[in-house]
């Protein structure tokens, strides 16, 4: 007789490297034996990265609700999480393994800056950060998880002339945050962190820490013309945090929370390619329908 | 005796032996796909009856099915000139791929599981994995337990436990 709870572990792994993140989750409360033999390795069948749509204020990125909603584009599904994210005057940054990078809008030049993990409510603080002017467009990223070692935060802010950037980098644990300007320029770099800026400031940022260095990407015509007839409400980058390859830029018009539209960066070309059917119609319309005015991101 | 060269490699055979102690006679060029039987080809110990402990007889047979199908009779001779016969060929074999595991019962899918692994064929054992995969995929884990015919080990706590750490997905 077959006894598939003692299943040897390495075939019952090669059985989960083919499930997407949310059967795997299933898998893994299935018996004792499933849960402890299958590795967390990060290795699933999604191949684009989920995004997360919440309810914002429209000009800023201030959370408005404690209800977060879960897009899977691979199987089209949409799923709701409560968490405790504190919703008074707080904006949302980036959002990648399973944390959300926030700050808190004190109108002022001081900014605190903060992880939350919505599926546990935990907390990590990080070093209040000066801003150069407060409603100044602050983007703000992370290279890994905040409760390992290495995760650098890595935060952009474009000055009033618009070709120049500086640049604030700090770790979990640091007491202060590290701070220097520079001049864009557009240079072929690789382990690089991306920043899409309102298109007010038509270019994608990007910097890489290593080098210290910058560049700047326009983005496609397309999407100037959106934002100059008005029907572009706001831009979006989207990473897969363990594939550079994966960077896409979501843009978004309504009130939905899920995206309009999904472009792909193609490295290699240094150009924009649209990701065609990434978000399904039904559930596009579904989400239209729900009162309130709600932005996404990854 | 002389290291056999590739066309004298072609035409010998390997006697197998299931768990359950059913003699089968394979190619050597069909055992190759073998990881296992390849190894012991290399290292020329596949002389009278090699043993698989853990395939029987129906298991074995299955196996040996998949490995005929997928040899090539004429490795060195037969070449495909046509892009467009190569992609139906490609084609067929899924085809016959998918009618193969579909057609296995829950028991015969879970010891090709683990005669494939043994075995060491990985084109099969993705298969079945592959198979496996598509039957859990959107099934809840009752749902899951019921198809495998497993018994939940969790206490009632450790289940609430195990829910409330991903609640949104068991929704």
């Amino acid at each position: 007789m077959s006894n598939w709870s003692d299943l040897p572990i390495e075939i019952l792994n090669l059985i989960v490297e083919h499930l997407y993140y949310i059967d795997q989750i299933r898998v893994r409360a299935v018996c004792k034996s499933w849960r402890s033999n299958i590795y967390n390795d990060g290795k699933y069948a999604d191949k684009l990265p989920w995004i997360m749509g919440y309810q914002s204020t429209a000009s800023e990125n201030i959370i408005l609700s404690n209800l977060i909603y879960l897009y899977e584009p691979s199987q089209k599904r949409s799923y709701r999480v409560e968490t405790k994210i504190p919703t008074d005057s707080t904006m949302l940054h980036a959002s990648k393994f399973g944390w959300l990078l926030l700050s808190e809008d004190t109108m002022s030049f001081s900014r605190p800056l903060f992880f939350h993990c919505p599926f546990t409510n935990e907390i990590i603080q990080l070093p209040n950060l000066n801003s150069m002017k407060w409603d100044s467009q602050i983007k703000a990223t992370f290279s890994t998880a905040p409760t390992s070692s290495d995760c650098v935060i890595f935060v952009l802010q474009p000055y009033s002339d618009r070709y120049r950037i500086r640049v604030s980098t700090c770790s979990p644990g640091d007491m202060a945050w590290n701070s220097l300007s520079f001049t864009c320029a557009f240079q072929k770099i690789k382990n690089v962190f991306y920043c899409a800026f309102h298109p007010t400031f038509p270019y994608m940022g990007a910097y890489a820490p290593a080098l210290q260095e910058g560049k700047i990407h326009p983005y496609l015509p397309f999407i100037l013309r959106l934002f100059r007839q008005k029907y572009l409400r706001n831009l979006h980058l989207i990473d897969s945090p363990d594939d550079d390859k994966n960077l896409l830029l979501a843009y978004y018009s309504g009130y939905g929370h899920y995206p309009d539209c999904v472009f792909r960066f193609d490295q290699s070309q240094m150009e924009w390619f649209k990701i065609k059917n990434f978000i399904s119609v039904s559930s596009y319309n579904e989400d239209r329908q729900e009162r309130g005015r709600n932005r996404n991101f990854e | 005796m002389s290291t056999p060269s590739s066309s004298v490699f072609s035409y010998r055979v390997l006697k197998l032996k299931s768990s359950d102690g059913e003699i089968f006679e394979v190619k050597q060029t069909v055992a190759v796909q073998s990881g296992v039987l390849k190894q012991m080809m290399e290292d020329g110990c596949t002389e009278g009856e090699i043993p698989l402990n853990n395939v029987d007889s129906p298991t074995l047979a299955k196996i040996i099915e998949w490995c005929n199908k997928h040899h090539d009779d004429d490795v060195e001779g037969r070449v495909l000139s046509q892009e467009k016969e190569k992609e139906k060929e490609k084609a067929d074999m899924k085809r016959w791929e998918s009618e193969f595991i579909d057609a296995l019962n829950r028991d015969e899918l879970y010891f090709l599981l683990i005669g494939s692994n043994y075995m060491n064929i990985k084109e099969l054992l993705d298969c079945a994995a592959q198979k496996v995969a598509g039957m859990v995929k959107g099934k809840t884990p009752e749902a899951i337990r019921e198809m495998f015919n497993i018994q939940s080990d969790f206490t009632e706590e450790e289940e609430k436990a195990i829910r409330k750490e991903n609640q949104w997905a068991f929704n």
